[in-house]
């Protein structure tokens, strides 16, 4: 028997030794291609095709998905969504049903189109989605998925973002899309300033913490399963600013250390081992680093005279902070190592506070808000090497300021009084496409999970 | 006498009972038999051993070693100095010796890409330059270089897909990923112009529009960039640094899943005759 059973395995083993040897000689030659930049990059012409829905029952959730892909590859801006009336009369649903000529007709003129269907039972929804390259019609699907679960409205909204990362991750060549990212921030709806979550659309909007007290500066770990913020509890009576830590696992505010004075502006190391923030309890307010548990303060700066506040960690070095300080007199930006040394001014022209730095995800450009003498404060973006600045918010007439990041490097949420009342806004990292994502209460200090 | 001496031999039992028992003997001879086998193995031992270290011959096989001079690692004596002989100073004891200058530190080894590490800003020289951002263009606008083919290089096209897109492909197999994934050479380029940032060219060369350096690279299926080379000098430095620090750390969409090879390999021009 064992004799028997050693040649079978041998047999076998060779069986895929030889099935092994014939993928390779399958296989294609490594392939090889040649490009040329320097013209602006063309934009996609991307349409999405309405889902079809299997049955009736599917019809409102196959609408929902639809609008939601669109509005996610809308708010891309990597790619232009052609207007859905030009569309071919007859929306595919499944890849045999393509007709390329009629979404490359010179009214559409689309380079990529996204289509699929809908099915649904009580206990499930199931959507199958496509994107194919229309203007090669040799070309294999770019994105071919099946997304099952719940049939609730939040399953189908969680599914129809997912589809819109994967397009967005393959089009823009692994850039992570942003659409299943939330954004955290502040908003005193309930009468108390409490920390609250968003999706990045605006879409729903929940209180994370019931302090009842003042909560304030959100800013996400790392890993994005906990929120550090500045909050107001009282010991003994005795009010004063702590860091506060919200564990989004355990759904609750954990334990953090108190510290003697005022503590504020936490922020994290890239690896979110350590947090950053402003403490005054040797004094004046100055920044320290501790463990992300809060253990072991250190002192990093001594400012004299002036407090330092809202350090902003290098995400991509882990290496330079960049802080507001206003030692010289007004509070202007300095740029430090991490562990304190290297200190210098940013110094620009046109006197002015300058307050809340907040780096790009890959580590080059900086944003802040700046009052210049002459105007309202304005979110700007610099290349902290050329020092060359750019106004995102000019004209506004309006306070705009606390810009945070989305993990794309594409985005950016910061707070505007433009509309009268202070609410979070959304804009391209160019300027553009302002969207308003909160319009109850006074809303502030938004802070963009980093996934 | 006789008796004397009868007395004494029948004496002898009865007055040395205690010695006739042999655990004297018995001690001499398990000091003697412990000697005896220490004897033998220590002789085993340096029979085993073989010649001794230095001697002459040596097992087969053995490396000669020709020493010149001190091996390094070694720890020798000190060649004796010889110095001159001087009258003594009283005052060299009160002063500490001059500390000797430290051993110059080994180079640290130059990194080949320059990376944004030094964030240190630059002392401005001129004021910045505030910029509002562009209106954007009307929908009709037709692009620098995009109005007529005389402006563009033959190999490139602009629009995504298609056979003759924005690729020049060589080799077997190349062809077949040029059509099949044309989407994904396009996501390729346009990532790459998107890290490009051409703001850290010398302005000179920048407002020359002349500059022009192809890198290479292969990426591999899981998305990941190596063997970037630059391939073609653009003659300007800061021109071939931009190009090299477009492609730092990048990390594209995995390979389309359909395509068998496990890399590819790309050629990309940067070209500053094209930019808008």
């Amino acid at each position: 028997m064992l004799p028997k059973f050693k040649s079978f395995t041998s047999l076998t083993v060779l069986a895929v030794l030889s099935i092994t040897a014939r993928a390779a000689t399958a296989q294609e030659q490594p392939a090889w291609f040649h490009i040329a930049t320097g013209l602006g990059v063309d934009r996609i012409r991307l349409a999405v095709a309405d889902f079809g829905p299997r049955a009736d029952n599917a019809k409102t959730h196959s609408a929902q998905f639809t609008q939601i892909v669109r509005d996610d590859l809308q708010f891309s801006g990597i790619l232009d969504l052609v207007s859905p009336s030009f569309y071919p009369a007859q929306s595919p649903t499944m890849p045999s049903e393509l007709q390329y000529a009629a979404w490359t007709d010179p009214n559409v003129k689309a380079h990529y189109v996204a289509f699929g269907n809908l099915s649904e039972t009580t206990s499930e929804v199931a959507i199958q989605a496509w994107l194919y390259d229309v203007t090669n019609p040799s070309s294999p699907a770019v994105v071919g998925k099946i997304y099952r679960g719940a049939p609730t409205d939040a399953q189908v909204r969680k599914f129809a973002h997912q589809f819109a990362d994967e397009i967005i991750s393959k089009l823009s060549g692994g850039l992570p899309g942003i659409a299943s990212t939330q954004i955290a921030f502040v908003s005193s709806r309930t009468g108390f300033k409490e920390v609250w979550l968003m999706d990045y659309d605006g879409a729903n909007q929940h209180p994370l913490t019931s302090l009842r007290t003042i909560s304030l500066m959100p800013r996400w770990s790392p890993d994005a399963s906990r929120i550090a913020f500045t909050c107001y509890e009282p010991l003994n009576r005795v009010v004063s600013a702590q860091i506060c830590m919200y564990s989004m696992d355990a759904g609750k505010v954990v334990s953090f250390p108190r510290f003697r004075g005022t503590n504020s502006a936490a922020t994290w190391s890239p690896d979110g081992t350590q947090l950053m923030f402003s403490s005054s309890m040797q004094g004046a307010p100055d920044l320290y680093v501790s463990d992300s548990n809060g253990s072991k303060p250190k002192r990093l700066t001594f400012s004299g005279n002036g407090g330092a506040t809202s350090p902003a960690w290098n995400p991509k070095t882990g290496q330079s902070v960049v802080f507001v300080s206003d030692r010289g007199g007004i509070p202007k930006l300095y740029m430090m190592n991490s562990d304190g040394t290297n200190l210098a001014a940013l110094d620009l022209p046109d006197k002015g506070y300058l307050i809340d730095p907040a780096w790009s995800p890959n580590g080059q450009i900086l944003a802040f808000s700046w009052r210049r003498p002459d105007g309202n404060y304005d979110i700007y973006v610099m290349e902290p090497n050329s020092q060359h600045i750019i106004n995102l918010t000019p004209d506004s007439g309006s306070r705009n300021e606390r810009p945070s990041w989305a993990p794309d490097g594409r985005h950016i949420v910061f707070e505007s009084t433009r509309t009268g009342q202070r609410q979070i806004w959304t804009m391209l990292a160019d300027g553009s496409q302002a969207h308003e994502l909160t319009l109850t209460g006074h809303n502030e200090s938004p802070n963009w999970s980093p996934k | 006498m006789t008796t004397a001496v009868a007395n004494s031999v029948g004496s002898y039992p009865a007055t040395s009972a205690e010695d006739l028992s042999l655990r004297k003997f018995l001690v001499y001879s398990l000091i003697f038999h412990v000697f005896l086998v220490l004897w033998i193995a220590v002789s085993i031992y340096l029979q085993m051993k073989g010649p001794e270290w230095g001697g002459i011959g040596g097992a087969e096989g053995s490396v000669n070693v020709k020493l010149v001079g001190p091996a390094a690692g070694i720890p020798m004596p000190p060649q004796p100095t010889v110095t001159e002989s001087k009258a003594v100073d009283p005052t060299k004891g009160l002063y500490k010796e001059d500390p000797k200058p430290k051993p110059p530190e080994p180079k640290t080894p130059v990194e080949k890409i320059p990376t944004f590490k030094n964030e240190k800003p630059k002392p401005i020289s001129h004021p910045s330059k505030i910029d509002q951002p562009k209106l954007p263009p009307p929908p009709n606008a037709v692009d620098y270089g995009k109005g007529g083919s005389p402006n563009l290089p033959t190999s490139y096209a602009t629009t995504p897909g298609g056979g003759s897109g924005p690729v020049t492909v060589n080799g077997q197999g190349g062809g077949d990923f040029a059509s099949r994934y044309a989407w994904y050479i396009e996501s390729v380029k346009r990532r790459v112009s998107q890290n490009w940032l051409q703001t850290t060219i010398d302005p000179a060369v920048r407002a020359a529009r002349r500059a022009h350096c192809v890198m290479t690279f292969r990426i591999y299926r899981d998305g990941s960039v190596k063997n970037i080379q630059l391939s073609q000098s653009s003659g300007n430095l800061s021109m071939d640094n931009s190009a090299q620090r477009a492609l730092y750390e990048i990390q594209f969409d995995k390979l389309p899943s359909d395509y068998n090879a496990s890399y590819v390999d790309v050629t990309f021009d940067f070209d500053l005759s094209l930019t808008q």
